[in-house]
């Protein structure tokens, strides 16, 4: 908990400004829903991208929110990327519950099961299991 | 007669309460896109309580400029708007908007060195940070070759995961004005110390850097950014002066 709460706000006070620093793989993240009547759907890429039709100088959370989601899985790609990282523990992350709440937002079904994969240049680096939507 | 550090910090402020009411309303208008769950709250409770929090945060950011006047009250605000700023991050699991929610941690702790301890104080704590903020990011792109070249320019422009769609594809553009592109980011970058030593540069560089992150707004989307930033100008023109006039 005190690393939580701590590490993040220490980051902020002693910021170090590396915008843009280096170019980075190309992710895609795929989910997939089972339902009752089709046991293997196809994947569906989740989409990351966004759209300059969204753009506000003022109130601009549509694209903010991209932003933040899109930053989110590339921490955790670095996270789990990590030496020594150990693979089970991936899906403990902050940044993998936040995933998970965004993909379940996109699927309507509240009966749906779903899962996920995550690409680096058409390398499947992270399949989760089965997860069903809940609060 | 009002005094320079007092006009500045005014003008700091007033544009730091605008930042402050973007990011605030932002938060707010963001949950119409989770019909079912916010993925940053675990229960609808710690949501409802989040909302909450937004709210008298609002509205505490919208009486920051009134509160000028009173210098305890001032103080009040500041530092309740500064814990709920920390709060909504160690909430959204550390980082919303990267280098935005740093530049406004700065600032809030720039405005608390002026209305506790002395208004040059955190006048200059600003300047320096917003100096090195430029700096830094032009020292660690003047090191990697992919800047120089100017390949992390194309890239970053067409990069699905940073850039607005439809993109400016410079792939088919001539390399060498590419580079030159990249060599004018690097040097107005690195040129940000300058503002201290000539001051008469300073509104020049402002200029520049007004226009660069209205063009990152552009490609980008980065809107905090451009109010964050340009929250810190008023800052850095009086530090520039402060040699000249005293």
């Amino acid at each position: 908990m005190g690393k939580y709460l701590f590490h993040p706000i220490l980051k902020n006070i002693f910021p170090n400004w590396k915008f843009f620093e280096r170019t980075s793989p190309h992710y895609r993240v795929f989910y997939q829903i089972n339902d009752s009547l089709n046991d293997k759907n196809p994947w569906i890429e989740l989409d990351t991208t966004f759209q300059r039709k969204d753009l506000r100088l003022l109130f601009n959370e549509k694209i903010n929110l991209q932003h933040a989601l899109n930053s989110t899985i590339e921490r955790w790609i670095l996270k789990i990327n990590q030496e020594n990282f150990h693979q089970d523990s991936a899906e403990n992350l902050i940044e993998f519950k936040i995933l998970k709440g965004f993909i379940a937002n996109k699927i309507f079904s509240d009966d749906a099961n779903f899962n996920f994969k995550i690409e680096l240049n058409t390398d499947v680096i992270f399949s989760s299991t089965w997860e069903r939507f809940s609060q | 007669m009002i005094s320079t550090e007092t006009l500045a910090l005014k003008q700091t402020i007033l544009f730091f309460t605008l930042s402050q009411v973007i990011q605030t309303v932002e938060f707010l208008k963001m949950n119409k896109f989770f019909p079912k769950y916010n993925p940053w709250f675990s229960s609808a409770k710690e949501l409802l309580q989040f909302k909450v929090v937004l709210w008298f945060r609002l509205i505490l950011s919208m009486s920051l400029s009134y509160s000028m006047n009173s210098p305890l009250y001032f103080q009040a605000v500041l530092m309740t708007l500064f814990t709920m700023h920390l709060w909504t991050l160690v909430k959204m699991g550390g980082s919303f908007n990267g280098g935005s929610d740093d530049i406004t941690t700065q600032t809030f702790l720039g405005l608390i060195i002026c209305s506790v301890f002395n208004p040059v104080a955190g006048l200059w704590y600003l300047s320096l940070q917003l100096i090195y903020s430029y700096f830094a990011a032009g020292w660690i792109k003047i090191k990697n070759p992919e800047w120089r070249s100017g390949e992390a320019l194309v890239y970053f422009l067409n990069a699905p995961q940073f850039a607005l769609t439809p993109r400016l594809d410079l792939k088919n553009w001539n390399p060498k004005i590419i580079q030159l592109l990249c060599a004018g980011i690097l040097t107005f970058e690195l040129s940000s110390p300058l503002t201290l030593l000539f001051p008469s540069w300073t509104m020049t560089f402002l200029g520049l850097a007004g226009s660069f992150h209205f063009l990152n707004f552009l490609f980008f989307g980065l809107n905090r950014f451009f109010w964050g930033w340009i929250t810190l100008y008023p800052a850095l023109l009086y530090c520039s002066q402060f040699f000249k006039n005293s």
